[in-house]
């Protein structure tokens, strides 16, 4: 059992992300825990690779295809944890571009962070009308709502979420980030925190989970 | 190759009739205006190949059929050997490798920051640094040792460097006979033997006319003496436009082509398949401070159209370049390196010499070395151009991807990022607040850093203890 949860976190760590799913179906096969193979696999994994990132050993592609390794072998692992169970995380994150904004490399790139860092990411993807973000963080309750937006014409969505989230959710926190914002507009808008760049989304969010 | 450039996308300064031109206003002046040649040996063995010496003013004229049947005689393939074979530098004509540049007089202390004059330290320091840098293939002493012996200068720099690189060594203060004779015992001692440095030539030997058109009696004797024991010989030639040589460029370049000329059919009388590289360091005379303006945009100018002339005649390349007449590094500094590196890599100069130095090769910084390295591997880039195949235009990847998505994680993107993106070592690309974050470091700052990294971690393959006896016997000998 333990070799099969080493061979999964090593398939991240050396971004097999195109076998990656194969390997997850046998580990499902073999009756391993679905949930110890998650955590003591991909976590271990992806937690190595964010490292090597962090001090520069690896460079984003390398970081990207970790993360889409352990996507591809979530999608086989996560529905056969039995229900009522959950992995553990950093928290929730949901996350997407504003409305009329379809820029998306900048929110990937957060998301990518963010999960290689411990955290469960929801994406939304990109153009997403505001009141879909306070809807969907009310069904799926995210410690965090994570917004994007490269444009100063579409900067005051942001703002057009966050008032009605808190009013629905105080214990929602929210970060914005994305080229135009600045810490200052963050705060205009009533968000939580803000970063101008990813590795600075993800300790802006562990400070609001911590 | 290892740690050099390698040219794809060459960029010419001079068309085919430019070089033609040049070709035959350099003959002319060889057998009109002819060179003042000093050394007696040589005159002998220009006049009985068929010069005509004026005895009086030592002014030999050379006729363009024993200059031609010379340039025919030089050894075709010239390979700078390293001290160990991953570093060897093959000047084929299809790579660039960048050189430490050559006997400054000035260091700036790393240590204290103080600019003093330049120590055996600052050589020993200058070659470890370069030696680990990628951008950077030859090793020509960045300063000299000027705290030692008079007489001695030559045994401590060679020492300093070979103790401190595995590049390449490429020398100039080896500039009399019995100095070379030095530099050769040194060299058999780290070889095993005198035949064994002859095999695989570790050092190579810098000699110098005098523009405008003259070339002395003692350097030449040295380089005889060079050329049988096995080293190439780079000939350097500085004839500075409007000073040493024509205002114009295409004529201080027709002199600098005519002095190499006549140093290679010297030399190839010499000693027929002699390794015979064309020199050049060309910079103007600034006609308002009176000095040298090094790095200015006519020195890359004129390295490159040198370049492309030893070119046409089958000759490998040395030229200045990353020169600039800047104190400190700043973007003076930044500017003039890249301008005056830029036009004769893309040349295809096969040796650019001039990282590390300031003040128009004076002053060695450490931190300059890093910062250049940086420049060249930039330009290494440039060099590089756009390739174009199936692979690289990756329609199929295209396609997978498809519309609205992003390319980070594809494989394509992970095996090809290292080579197709220049990877910056120093540069800062961060955005702002992690740049605030990590001390909102200067240029001259991370440059520090990198030193300070390699002079702490970078170590070399050890040299023979023989070296150290023959140093010492030869110091003993040779002080003043």
């Amino acid at each position: 059992m333990e070799e099969i949860v080493t061979r999964l976190k090593n398939a991240v760590i050396n971004y097999e992300m195109e076998t990656i799913a194969d390997l997850a179906k046998e580990v499902v096969d073999s009756g391993v825990d679905p949930l110890v193979a998650i955590e003591e696999g991909l976590a271990q994994g992806i937690k190595t690779v964010g490292e090597k990132f962090g001090k520069g050993e690896i460079f984003l592609p390398e970081l990207v295809m970790g993360a889409e390794a352990m996507k591809a072998a979530l999608a086989v692992l996560e529905p056969a944890v039995p229900s009522g169970k959950h992995r553990a995380t950093l928290g929730k994150v949901l996350i997407g571009t504003v409305q009329d904004d379809i820029h998306e490399i900048g929110k990937n790139l957060v998301s990518t962070m963010l999960s290689s860092n411990g955290f469960e990411v929801v994406d939304l993807g990109v153009n997403v009308p505001s009141e879909d973000f306070v809807k969907k963080a009310a069904e799926i309750k995210p410690n965090i709502l994570a917004m994007s937006a490269l444009m100063t014409t579409t900067m005051p969505r942001m703002g057009e979420v966050i008032a009605p989230l808190k009013k629905e959710d105080p214990s929602v926190k929210t970060i914005v980030g994305g080229a135009p914002v600045t810490d200052v507009y963050a705060k205009e808008v009533g968000a939580d925190g803000y970063s101008g760049d990813a590795s600075g989304a993800v300790d802006s969010a562990k400070k609001l989970v911590g | 190759m290892a740690n050099s450039i390698r040219i794809r996308c060459r960029r010419d300064v001079l068309d085919s009739d430019g070089v033609r031109r040049i070709r035959y206003a350099a003959l002319e002046i060889l057998e009109r205006t002819g060179v003042t040649v000093k050394s007696k040996r040589a005159q002998r063995l220009l006049v009985d190949a068929g010069c005509d010496l004026d005895e009086k003013s030592a002014t030999v004229r050379m006729p363009p059929s024993v200059v031609e049947g010379c340039v025919r005689r030089k050894k075709r393939s010239v390979t700078l050997h390293g001290r160990t074979p991953a570093h060897d530098a093959r000047l084929d004509g299809g790579h660039v490798h960048v050189c430490s540049d050559g006997n400054g007089t000035m260091a700036k202390d790393f240590d204290t920051g103080e600019r003093r004059i330049s120590r055996k330290e600052d050589v020993a320091r200058a070659a470890l640094v370069s030696d680990a840098l990628e951008g950077h293939g030859v090793n020509w002493p960045s300063v000299t040792s000027q705290d030692v012996a008079a007489g001695t200068r030559h045994i401590h720099d060679l020492q300093a460097s070979l103790e401190n690189t595995e590049k390449h060594i490429t020398l100039a203060t080896n500039t009399t006979e019995w100095e070379v004779e030095d530099v050769l015992a040194i060299a058999a001692a780290q070889a095993g033997g005198a035949d064994e440095f002859a095999r695989r030539p570790f050092i190579s030997s810098i000699h110098t006319s005098s523009s405008p058109l003259q070339i002395e009696a003692d350097g030449m004797d040295a380089g005889f003496v060079a050329a049988d024991g096995g080293m190439p010989i780079c000939f350097y030639v500085m004839p500075g436009p409007g000073a040493t040589g024509p205002v114009t460029l295409a004529g201080s370049v027709a002199v600098a082509v005519a002095e190499a000329l006549a140093g290679n059919t010297i030399i190839q009388l010499h000693r027929p398949g002699t390794a015979f590289v064309f020199s050049c360091g060309m910079a103007v005379l600034d006609m308002k401070a009176s000095m040298r303006a090094g790095g200015g945009p006519e020195h890359g100018l004129t390295s490159a159209a040198f370049t492309q002339m030893a070119h046409s005649m089958g000759f490998p390349a040395l030229a200045g370049g990353f020169v600039t007449t800047s104190k400190e590094p700043d973007q003076q500094a930044a500017y003039e390196k890249f301008a005056s590196a830029v036009t004769p890599i893309l040349a295809g100069a096969d040796m650019i010499a001039g990282i590390g130095l300031l003040e128009d090769c004076r002053t060695v910084w450490l931190e300059q070395m890093v910062i250049d390295d940086e420049i060249s591997r930039i330009i290494g880039r440039m060099a590089q151009g756009v390739e174009v195949d199936d692979e690289s235009l990756a329609v199929d990847v295209v396609d997978r991807v498809g519309p609205g998505r992003d390319f980070l994680g594809q494989r394509h993107t992970m095996e090809r990022f290292r080579t197709e993106h220049f990877m910056p070592i120093i540069s800062d690309r961060s955005s702002w607040d992690s740049w605030v974050q990590s001390g909102s470091k200067s240029i001259l700052d991370r440059a520090r850093e990198r030193v300070r990294g390699i002079l702490d971690e970078h170590s070399v393959e050890p040299i023979r203890d023989e070296v150290g006896e023959t140093v010492a016997e030869l110091i003993e000998r040779r002080r003043r």
